[in-house]
């Protein structure tokens, strides 16, 4: 008898040795490099609905996707953090849609004048609730990010006349305004946009120019020319910049009350400078004056520092671009990679250099190549830079027409790393542009990547035509990339949408596994 | 002085001229203009650019809009020294939106883009656009930093500020930046063309130094906003600040 229990557990032992093994194997050969942290993206969780069932009545679905319609929103909520907690986050990052969509309405009456708005106490109070079941289930890091913008589900094509039963009165209008943007061949000057009530410019969706048959260029008013800081219209029912503070005061606070560290404050997620200067309007406000301090950047810092937070956390996170040819790169105008080049406008942006599109600059293979800063525009100031960096990367190589093809994940996403790390380098003791210490020992936040979660036909939840090895291949191209093993360490944030809206793409489970491939290493 | 100080700005300017390419017409020929001065005279030395505006395609997730170039965008964005006369012709372009701007290196007159309006043109298989952009007189504003210690810092311009920047800011909120034109170890001067007859702010900012006006008086800190209105045919105007010394406690944000 004794031999054979001796077999036995010899037997067990080695199974058990074996499994060990390929465990410590699978992560060793996926862990992020250390020093390395995981966070998740939440994106917009539905405080509006958070302590109700799980069952939005009026769209027929449920609030949070993949989760039991007769728990509540908050239990759903609750078991995505204990899934993710259980596999190594410590921090959440989420967005706040200030005037509704994605069920948060944070200030009532947005559409009206600043007066009239206030404060949505009511969202407050589950904004704690959130924030205290985050702390409670141990995650100590938040990264909260206000949502000025944004479409309800699906995208409502007739803002002023919501199309959709049960959208909220968010109070978009779309409104024909003077506009004196270069190149308007409307006969009156004049140009029909967008207006969401917390955004401080308007948006063309691509309705004609009034009084012609000629579309007018989608996006943020105007893109692709560099005076729109000065000549876009400014937002005739914006909800003003104090009502807005008043949110991320309400924010700090509540994540100061539950003992949270604000690890960064993304202002804008993926701002697109190099698309529209006008956005540097959520740097510096320089049309709605009147309705607060018109500096964002500095009135968020001040906000950060009276909570008790590290003020040079607070940013704006950028959006990586990919190449339609596998590890391709050029130069951009700043002399940075032109795979980052929204990041390098964004730290112009902040520190008052020059933002926009680069005179002569080429499109090749899907980046934006060289140029010179001649007609770049200057914002009227500057400010200290952050010693955070938050640049989104969902790297592949990108189809010609449009979206990702699966080949070379890694190869690329260590390009779009290394670059960073280049850009990053220079701002070191030796580096070409000088010594800047805060963003040469800057956290790198990868702050949006590949959620390694896919529906059943392996189509990620992200809608990118990648495999399912997209998130070790993004791993594998981080640790083969410079950016592995600095000091000042990184923080990798995979995408999960909890709310749901309607998007068929996201299929995120209930329970699935990040980690590995995103191991943490202290 | 004053003139002394343009002439560098010429100097400068010229140089840069000399790299666009010269005036010709491209076949086919798409569009023919005319820059003509707000009186309808003539204007020389002008640099004609023109910009095809990209087409982005909005791509939402229900919440985000994310804006993506549209696949097989053409990149247009080049410059043209315009004719003696005032005329330019363009030709060989993709069907588009263009915005054209008039930059006037030699000064004298605003660019529409950065200060009124600039007609754009619109490409769409028609024969030949004829385009006429009439711009106005303004007066070259030189601002002569004196930095007697050296303070201002070298600084890759496409990425910062060198801790200080100057521009005029417009009653209805535009801002343009003043241009360097000039850099010595004790200072630097800069270089704006502005309207004539229009109530504008001289904007300082500066979160590092003390800075004096002409008279001596020291300036506030964090946006100074200088009363400026030039009357109409002042030909230039000239200003002068001298930083004083560094703030020994900078705010931070």
């Amino acid at each position: 008898m004794a031999p054979y229990r001796s077999f036995r557990f010899i037997i067990s032992a080695l199974v058990l040795a074996a499994a060990s093994l390929t465990l410590l194997h699978v992560r060793a050969r996926a862990a992020i490099a250390q020093p390395s942290k995981l966070y998740i993206n939440l994106a917009a969780v539905p405080l509006d609905k958070y302590q109700f069932t799980n069952w939005d009545s009026t769209f027929q679905r449920p609030y949070v996707k993949n989760c039991s319609t007769t728990k509540t929103v908050r239990q759903c909520i609750q078991d995505r953090l204990v899934g993710f907690r259980s596999q190594g986050a410590e921090g959440v990052r989420f967005f706040y849609p200030l005037c509704g969509g994605g069920y948060n309405t944070a200030l009532n009456n947005c559409g009206s004048s600043p007066s009239q708005v206030s404060l949505n106490t009511v969202w407050v109070s589950n904004l704690n609730l959130f924030l205290f079941d985050m702390k409670t289930k141990g995650f100590t890091k938040v990264i909260p990010s206000p949502m000025f913008w944004g479409a309800w589900e699906p995208t409502d094509p007739n803002p002023q006349n919501p199309a959709n039963p049960g959208a909220p009165n968010d109070g978009q209008r779309k409104l024909t305004v003077s506009d004196s943007c270069a190149g308007n061949p409307s006969p009156t000057g004049q140009v029909k946009l967008v207006f969401w009530p917390a955004v401080p410019f308007g948006v063309s969706g691509g309705d004609n120019y009034p009084g012609t048959s000629t579309p007018q260029p989608v996006g943020p008013w105007r893109p692709g020319h560099n005076q729109s800081y000065n000549c876009s219209p400014a937002n005739p029912v914006f909800v003003g910049w104090s009502n807005i503070y008043a949110v991320s005061n309400a924010v700090l606070q509540k994540a100061q009350a539950n003992s949270l560290i604000v690890d960064e404050f993304d202002i804008q997620n993926e701002i697109a400078l190099d698309n529209a200067t006008v956005y540097g309007r959520l740097i510096v406000d320089n049309k709605h004056t009147g309705t607060g301090n018109p500096n964002v950047l500095s009135q968020t810092r001040s906000s950060m520092t009276t909570y008790g937070f590290n003020w040079k956390r607070v940013t704006y996170s950028a959006h990586s671009a990919n190449s339609t040819v596998s590890q391709y790169d050029c130069g951009s105008v700043y002399g940075d990679s032109a795979r980052i080049i929204r990041l390098s406008e964004m730290l112009a942006g902040i520190g008052g250099g020059l933002i926009g599109d680069a005179n002569g600059a080429s499109w090749v293979n899907g980046l934006r190549c060289g140029g010179t800063a001649t007609g770049m525009y200057q914002m009227p100031t500057y400010h200290s830079p952050p010693n955070i960096t938050d640049l989104h990367v969902y790297a592949c190589v990108e189809a010609t027409t449009g979206g990702c093809t699966s080949a070379s994940v890694q190869n690329d996403a260590k390009k779009t790393f290394d670059g960073v790390k280049a850009m990053i380098d220079s701002y070191g003791p030796s580096g070409w542009r000088g010594s800047v210490p805060d963003i040469y020992n800057s956290l790198y936040m990868l702050g949006e990547t590949w959620s390694n979660a896919f529906d059943s036909s392996n189509k990620s939840c992200e809608g990118g035509n990648v495999t399912t090895s997209v998130a070790t291949q993004t791993v594998n191209g981080f640790n083969t990339s410079g950016l592995a093993g600095r000091t000042a360490g990184t923080v990798f944030q995979p995408w999960h949408q909890v709310a749901n809206w309607g998007d068929p793409a996201a299929c995120y489970p209930a329970t699935y596994t990040i980690n590995p491939p995103y191991t943490p290493q202290p | 002085m004053q003139n002394h100080l343009f002439q560098r700005f010429l100097i400068l300017s010229a140089a840069g001229i000399l790299l666009l390419p010269p005036v010709r017409a491209q076949a086919p020929l798409q569009v023919s203009g005319k820059i003509l001065a707000d009186d309808g005279t003539p204007v020389t030395g002008a640099v004609l650019s023109y910009k095809r505006t990209p087409e982005f395609e909005a791509i939402s997730d229900g919440l985000r809009i994310r804006y993506r170039l549209k696949p097989g965008q053409l990149s247009v964005d080049n410059k043209l020294s315009v004719d003696p006369t005032g005329n330019f012709a363009l030709g060989g372009l993709p069907d588009g939106q263009y915005v054209l701007c008039v930059e006037f290196p030699e000064g004298g007159f605003l660019d529409p883009c950065a200060w009124t309006s600039s007609p754009g043109v619109l490409l769409n298989g028609m024969p030949l656009a004829t385009q006429e952009i009439k711009v106005q007189r303004g007066s070259d504003l030189l601002i002569r930093v004196n930095d007697p210690d050296g303070l201002l810092p070298d600084t890759d311009r496409r990425s910062a500020a060198p801790n200080l920047i100057i521009g005029i800011q417009t009653p209805s909120g535009a801002f343009n930046a003043a241009r360097e034109v000039f850099v010595e170890r004790t200072g630097r001067e800069l270089a704006l063309t502005v309207p004539f007859d229009t109530p504008l702010y001289l904007w300082v900012f500066t979160r590092h130094y003390r800075i004096h006006d002409e008279s001596g008086k020291e300036i506030d800190m964090n946006g100074a906003m200088i009363p400026l209105t030039i009357p109409h045919g002042t030909a230039s105007h000239r200003a002068v600040l001298t930083i004083a010394g560094p703030v020994l406690d900078v705010r931070p944000f």
